[in-house]
Parts: structure tokens; sequence; C-alpha cells
């Protein structure tokens, strides 16, 4: 089902704030007040392209906590003996990556990519160390190409770990990464797109590779890979040694449904819950948008999201087609608006306790989706997350009495709050209730006050869903 | 084509007018506490389903210990398994009469499930599973959710909670864990989540700064329904501060190292409490850091412990003792009023291949089908239930093939709709329509007590 006509603009209409707050909740961890006064008025178009404008990481100067780096002067996990600290520290400096990241998309990108390719530690492998790498491996193909990405994960040490491609050899096929490349990477579950014998073809296609030694190196041992002849999807190869899971990546995105799958879930991510889901029994203009997008550039993953971005769909803004936000984005775009260090923030402890620290989805599938976030324990969390993070427990003044709170409106000016966390309004609803909250609050200190706009902010339903 | 638990969640976040409501502890407007559960509530039976998450092997959890005639079953096993097996003499025997000359035994590390069995409480139903198998841990946990192969959508337990309803002041399907399992989601009602009841407080309190605030965050549930989900996120809210201020005053179970312990002992007190719960849900996968049954590598460790957890949950549920060890801060076994209508039941997506796929300590299974349930249900003496259980194996054993050609996997011998619809319609008393004559509830599994 399209939009309704009168929501359509064309893209090189000049962006109204709501546009600009919507495009970068989505896309960039939200608006700063800057980004909001920059880019309300100038063509919608030219806020998608500053989005996508991102160099090619290996093209920029290192970044003083660039991934590789902290892993190799083991900053990020200074606490490597205690393995659950490490992965602590590390969903901290993730966070505060992009907090603070000029590339925000980039980001948000990789934040898609992690679910996508859901990998967890392990103890004692994958550790936080390979994972950190992982995170850099993603984020050097975030706007990238998907068939490379597809090919790097495959043989990523901490996918090898994760999904046992270590133990896959000759004779003794293991067939967990086979299957999850095609049901979750690829060409999704249903309906059937594969069979239980294309999954065991491809994991004795996938033989050979592991990550091994002090150091993690992947190599490929040519005496535990199968030689023989296998059919996968219909094709049948010989021995291609090293480039063989090359081959059955190649078969797999050439499967019609490969640009759909991807396609399904980046408008999933991005745009809206499609009602189609990813079976595509009724038709989704957006999802066959991107997904020709995607054929039609060769797997061009930054092609594809500017499709997606410069949509109509995207841009229509239909009030029954919100999205749920994940509780890493909640937490970085909150501190991103206020201007606390993710660290101070203490993020790791309180998005263990939403369901979302960074590094440790719950299984191969990733993270929930929409109202699935939305239970009185993750509300819960969500609110309590609000107190905590802002140092609000008890006493009522927390960071409003630093110089952050300084910079923050007062607890009167609600048009200001709105302004400060990127919003282009604020939902009659949402309004009425924390006016008449500080109304009854009016012989409170006005630190306590402005305590409670803020907690009531970042629970609001306006924060939440976007 | 089935939709997936994803899918479904988030259409239903779709359908505008259709308000999918969470079932409201105590009506907007109601002085919190004033709204207590039907006092039938208390006689009701309860059922705790426990889901071993990634796909329990059950040929290492009820295992041959001898070939029978026509079924080779530990020759195949010895051979099919080098690195994995037990030896009949590690396995503890299924030896009531009637199930001996299956030589079938349970695992070494479920002990406390062992001396339940031979005391008359533990049904084992196998080859459990549907047809047309789906090996994708996702689909295969929709459909063990539902119970519904061709449309997994709404839970067998929610659907439950849609016929019986949800009386105001009842928390009559509850889950623990982070995330309500499409178990208790019908179409009409749903379960409530509770993670754990320390966890369920405002950490700004209940004093002058916090519950002005608590009051404002409730009125997030008026928020207009053209924006759905933003609509849903405002009950949500409203939920959570009725909630809190239900669960404040009761007290907390100990933390063990045991994760799924600590979710049966705070489901245990929740049950304890006059909040009208008959239905529970609790996960059991691995821990921090830790994998759940989806031991594709390495397994042996790994699904001992699992399986050892589980016992001992399941021990410190019933009787508050974990390898015969008090747990502190547990007040002894399940009142009777309560451990004699408790039927507990472990359940998982799938089980796992015949032969092991890899070798040594590496050696793992890869994803199967058909697998045993455990049933486990109060005490043969009790006078409370009206209906017993019949303890011992249920079923046939799946076919294992010969030590020439063994079977790659095992497969259903026992429908899944038919073991629900048995559930439903004796233990609690509520046949599910769409089961009837087709899906029979299985024979003698349950009996009147006498």
């Amino acid at each position: 089902m399209s939009a309704p006509a009168s929501l359509l603009r064309a893209a090189d209409a000049p962006a109204t704030r709501q546009d600009v707050s919507r495009l970068f909740a989505r896309a960039a961890f939200g608006a700063t007040a800057a980004d909001l006064d920059r880019w309300a008025g100038q063509p919608y178009e030219a806020a998608v392209d500053h989005l996508l404008n991102v160099p090619a990481l290996d093209s920029r100067a290192p970044a003083p906590d660039d991934a590789e780096r902290l892993v190799l002067e083991n900053d990020v996990v200074e606490d490597l003996a205690g393995l659950y600290n490490g992965v602590r520290h590390a969903g901290q400096w993730w966070v505060e990556r992009m907090r603070t990241t000029q590339y925000p998309l980039e980001e948000r990108m990789v934040l898609f990519w992690h679910d996508h390719f859901a990998t967890a530690y392990l103890d004692p492998y994958p550790d936080v160390r390979l994972l950190v790498l992982q995170n850099q491996t993603m984020r050097r193909h975030a706007l990238g190409n998907f068939q490379s990405m597809v090919a790097d994960m495959t043989v990523d040490p901490a996918m090898l770990y994760w999904l046992n491609g270590n133990e896959n050899a000759v004779g003794k096929p293991n067939e967990n990464f086979a299957r999850e490349l095609f049901e979750l990477f690829t060409l999704g579950v249903v309906p059937q797109r594969y069979t239980e014998q294309d999954i065991r073809e491809a994991a004795r296609a996938l033989t050979g590779w592991a990550a091994e030694g002090a150091t993690k190196r992947v190599t490929f041992n040519a005496n535990r890979h199968d030689t023989g002849t296998k059919t996968v999807l219909g094709t049948t190869f010989g021995n291609l040694g090293n480039q063989e899971y090359l081959k059955v990546i190649d078969i797999a995105l050439a499967q019609d449904v490969a640009p759909k799958f991807l396609a399904y879930k980046l408008v999933l991510n991005f745009g809206y819950f499609p009602a189609t889901g990813d079976t595509f029994q009724d038709p989704d203009p957006l999802i066959d948008k991107v997904a020709a997008t995607l054929r039609g550039s060769n797997w061009n993953v930054k092609d594809a999201m500017r499709t997606l971005l410069l949509s109509e769909e995207f841009r229509a803004a239909d009030p029954a087609k919100q999205l749920v936000r994940q509780p890493i984005d909640i937490v970085a775009s909150a501190c991103k608006a206020i201007g606390v260090s993710a660290r101070s923030a203490n993020v790791s402890t309180l998005l263990e306790r939403m369901g979302q620290l960074p590094f440790d989805p719950p299984n191969v599938g990733g993270w929930p989706v929409q109202k699935e976030w939305l239970s009185p324990v993750t509300t819960l969390a969500r609110y309590d997350w609000g107190v905590t993070a802002f140092n609000l427990t008890t006493l009522p003044t927390g960071i409003l009495g630093s110089g952050v709170g300084a910079q923050l409106p007062p607890s009167n000016d609600l048009d200001a709050w709105a302004r400060q966390f990127g919003l282009a309004g604020l939902s009659a609803n949402t309004r009425a209730v924390i006016r008449d909250y500080v109304a009854a609050k009016a012989g409170a200190p006005e630190n306590e006050k402005r305590a409670g706009v803020l907690i009531l902010l970042v629970s609001s339903p306006d924060w939440m869903v976007i | 084509m089935a939709l997936t638990r994803r899918e479904f969640i988030g259409r239903m976040a779709l359908v505008a007018g259709a308000q999918f409501l969470p079932p409201i502890v105590f009506r907007a407007g109601d002085a919190f506490g004033q709204v207590e559960p039907d006092p039938e509530s208390a006689n009701r039976n309860r059922l705790v389903v426990i889901f071993q998450q990634g796909g329990n092997d059950g040929l290492n959890t009820v295992i041959p210990r001898g070939d029978i005639s026509g079924a080779p079953r530990y020759s195949v096993y010895r051979k099919v398994r080098p690195a994995i097996h037990y030896t009949p003499e590690q396995i503890l025997p299924l030896d009531r009469p009637g199930d001996a000359d299956q030589l079938l035994g349970i695992n070494r590390n479920m002990p406390k499930i062992h001396s339940l069995y031979r005391e008359g409480r533990v049904a084992v139903v196998q080859g459990v599973d549907y047809p047309n198998h789906n090996y994708s841990h996702f689909e295969s946990t929709d459909i063990w959710h539902t119970g519904q192969p061709e449309k997994p959508d709404a839970g067998w337990i929610g659907r439950h909670l849609d016929r019986a309803g949800v009386p105001l002041g009842e928390l009559r399907g509850l889950g623990i864990g982070t995330e309500l399992p499409l178990m208790l989601r019908g179409d009409q009602n749903e379960g409530t989540e509770v993670q754990s009841i320390n966890q369920m407080r405002f950490l700004d309190g209940t004093g002058a700064v916090g519950t002005p605030r608590h009051q404002a965050f409730s009125r997030f549930a008026d928020h207009p329904a053209d924006e759905p989900l933003r609509r849903f996120a405002g009950e949500q809210a409203r939920q959570t501060v009725q909630l809190v201020d239900r669960l404040q005053t009761i007290g907390q179970p100990p933390r063990t190292p045991n994760y799924l312990t600590n979710a049966l002992l705070t489901a245990r007190i929740l049950m304890q409490e006059n909040l009208g719960v008959e239905c529970v849900f609790v996960w059991h996968s691995g821990g921090q850091g830790v994998g759940g049954y989806d031991t594709h590598s390495a397994q042996k460790a790994t699904h001992e412990r699992l399986l050892s957890d589980l016992d001992q949950g399941i021990e410190a549920f019933l009787f508050g003792t974990m390898g015969g060890q008090a747990v502190a801060g547990v007040n002894g076994p399940l009142p009777p009023e309560i451990a004699n209508r408790t039927l507990i039941m472990t359940v998982s997506e799938f089980g796992r291949r015949i032969g092991e796929n890899g070798s040594g300590t590496n050696a793992g299974t890869d994803h199967g089908a058909a697998a045993p349930v455990f049933m486990i249900g109060p005490p043969q003496d009790s006078a409370l239930a009206k209906v017993k259980l019949t303890p011992g194996l249920h079923g046939d054993h799946p076919d294992m093939g010969s030590t020439a050609l063994p079977a790659d996997n095992l497969f259903m011998t026992t429908e899944l709709r038919r073991l629900y619809n048995s559930a439903l319609e004796w233990w609690l008393g509520n046949p599910d329509p769409a089961y009837e004559t087709r899906y029979e509830p299985l024979t003698n599994l349950f009996t009147h007590a006498a």
C-alpha cells in the first residue's frame, strides 16, 4: 500500500523541520539543534546526501579511538582478565563513537550490520577483541558493497567461532554457518527458498577455513577442505579450494529473492515495518525500489540507502508506520542530545538491563524489533535508564547541576527541550503530560523540575517511537 | 506460508483500530491494589512451561541403554556418536513397570527428575514434533510456541487466555524475562512479562520526587490511537506503573549462578501471591557468555551443564533445594496447595541429528527434528488435582535405523498438537476448538483422579 498522495513530496522540495528530525532520528542518532537549523528549508535531497557523504574508512585519517588501534593497545578491552567487563568497555566505546562521530549514518549502518550478522561473545571465543575487529570490518563495508561484506563475514574470525566454521571440515561438515548464510544473511527462511540438501552441500563447500593460533589469524587449510563436487541451489561446481566460499556467495546472491531480502531488512530498520514481511506475497513498492537499486548497482549499499531515504514512502511519515527505537539508539541519541559522554553515563550496565548490550545479541537472529521492545520490563528499564544515566536517582540535581546542565533549558520551555532533543515539536499528549507535571511541582526547586522533564522526555512515546 | 515471530509482532503493530491491548492488571482509575483476583483462581491447575532454547539434544536426554528386538538403538547410538555417547551404566534407567523393557534411560545430570520419575511424577512423551519439520531455530520456535505449524501467529497458551479470559487484577499468563514470548500472546489477550521482582522498582523511589513523575509517566497511555505504536508504548508505561505498585511489597528470591533457578524462583514467588497466576513461561538457555542448547560443537560439557541446571532449577522450584542442599532464602518446598495443582513441561524447538558432526571434544550435533518432552506433575497421592498425569513413557521412540544403515534423524512419533491439546483439555480444562477431532488428546496421558 503506498502512502496517500497528499503526503508525497518531491526530493528537491525544501525539507521541513519535521523531515529533518525524522531523517536524523532514523539515520543519524538524532538531529542536533544545529542540524535542525541547518537543513530545514534546504532541499531534502541535500540533507540526505550530507548523511551519505561518508569517505571510505581506509581513506580517512585514523581516529584516536579507532577500533583496531584500541584492540592492539588493549585500551577498549582494558579488563581482558574479566571477559565480561571487556564487553562492557567495548559497548561504551562504540556508543560513544555513535554519539560523537562525524559520520553518524556510517555508525548507524554498523549497528544494522551487527544485528544482521549478529555475533555475540562467548567464553572463551569469540572474545571481545575479535568482535571489535569484526565491528571494524563492518564499518569498512558499512555503506559499501554487500557482496564483499558477506564474503568478509564468512571468513571473519569471530564468525568462524560463533557459527562453528572452525569445526567445519571434510568428512565432518558443520552446518551452522551454511544454514544461517541462507536463512538470515542472504535469502530469508520463508517460503522455503533452499533445501536441507543445499545447506549440507554449502557446508561442505565452506570447509577448510579456521581462525587459529594465538592471534586467531584466519587461514585456509586445504587438508580440511572437502574437494568433492557440490550442488548448491541448482549450480554444480568442482573443487575451487579457497575460492569456493566466494562461489557459494555468488550463487546465493544471484537468487531473485536475495536483493528483496536485504531490501526488506533495510526498510524494516530505517523505514517502516513492511506488512508483507519477507514473504513478499503482497507488493511493497519501497522494497521493490530498494531491491532494484541493490541489483542494478551490484549490491551497493550506499545507493540502496539513498533510494530508501529519498523515497516518497520514507518521507510520507505515515503515523501508522512508525518505528520503535532500539535501546542502543535511544541511549546514543539521548547522550548526543544532552551532550554527555556515553562513558560517564555508564551505558553498558543500563543497556544490559534494557536488553541490548552491544556485542551480546541474544542469538544469531539478532535483537527484537518493534513491539517486542515494548513490555513493562523494558519500559521500566528505559525509565530507570534516564534516572541513572543522568544521576537523578535521589538528588534532584544530578547532571543538571553541572556544566552540561547549565546548557539545558528551563523546565517551563518545552519548545526549547524539543529542540534540544532534535524534535520538530512534541505531540499534544506528551506536551500536556510534561507541562502538567511541571505545573503540579510549582513549589519544587527548578532543577528537580528540569530533572523530571528530562526523564519524562527520554521515556516518552515521542522519543521511543519515531 | 508461515510468518515469523517478528513479522507477526510487527504486523500487529500496524493494525490500527484493532488495538492489541496488554492485560491491564488494574483498571485505570482504580486505586492501586483494590482489585483482587477472582477467588476461584486459587483453585485452578497451574502449568509451567520451560523452553530449552536452541534445540535440545533429545538423544542424549532420553538415551538408549541397549538394543531391543527389531530396534538396535544402543548399537546405532554407539556407532554414530563415538565421542559424545554414554555407556549403559552411565545412564539413569527408566525402569518403571511397563517402561523397563524399552531399555531407555535419562541423562546422569538429571538425578532429581529421575527420582521423581521413580516416584511416579514424571511422564516422558517421546518423539514429539509436527509434520514437515522446519530446521530453522526461528521458524521452529514459533511453531512450538503456537502449536500451529501452518500459521504460527498466536501462542497456544495465548489462545487459551483468549478463550478463558484474563480477569481484572490477574497475572493469568506470566512470562519471566525481558520480552513477552509468543507462547503467551493470543489474538485478544496476552500474558505479562516480569524479569525479576527486585528490578520491578522505579529507581527514583516512591517519594515526593519520584511519585509525581510516575503519575505523569502513566498518562502517556492517553496518547491518541492514530499513532498506534506510540499509543502502545504509552499503555506499557501505565501498565508498568501499576505493576510496580503491585509488586514492590513482594520479597525477591535469592540469586544463584543458575539462571533457570532464578527465573523459576521468581515465578514461584509470584505464584504464591494472590495474583491469579495460572500459566508460566520460562526460557532456559545459557548464561553470560555461554551458549544455550544449540550445541553444534563441543557439545558434551555444555549439554551436561544445561541438563544439570534444568534438573536443579526444577528441584529448587518444587523443593527449595539444589542437589539436595537448601537454597538460602527459599522457604522450603512449594506449598502443597500449589504443588498439588502444578504441571511442569519442558519443550525445545527441535532435537538434534543422530550422528555427531566433529571429533573428540569438538564433537557436536546439527539441527534435528523430533525430541522427547518431560512432564512433571503433582505427587501421586495429591488429593487436590482432579486430573492425574500418567507417569512413564508415552508414545514410541523414533526409529534409529540399523547399524548397517543408521537413520540420519529422528522423526515424529507424537504429534505436537495432540500433546498441547492434552494439556489444554485435561489440565487447563479448556480444549482448543482448532484442535478438535483432528488432534485428540493423547491416550492415557492424563486420567481422572479416582
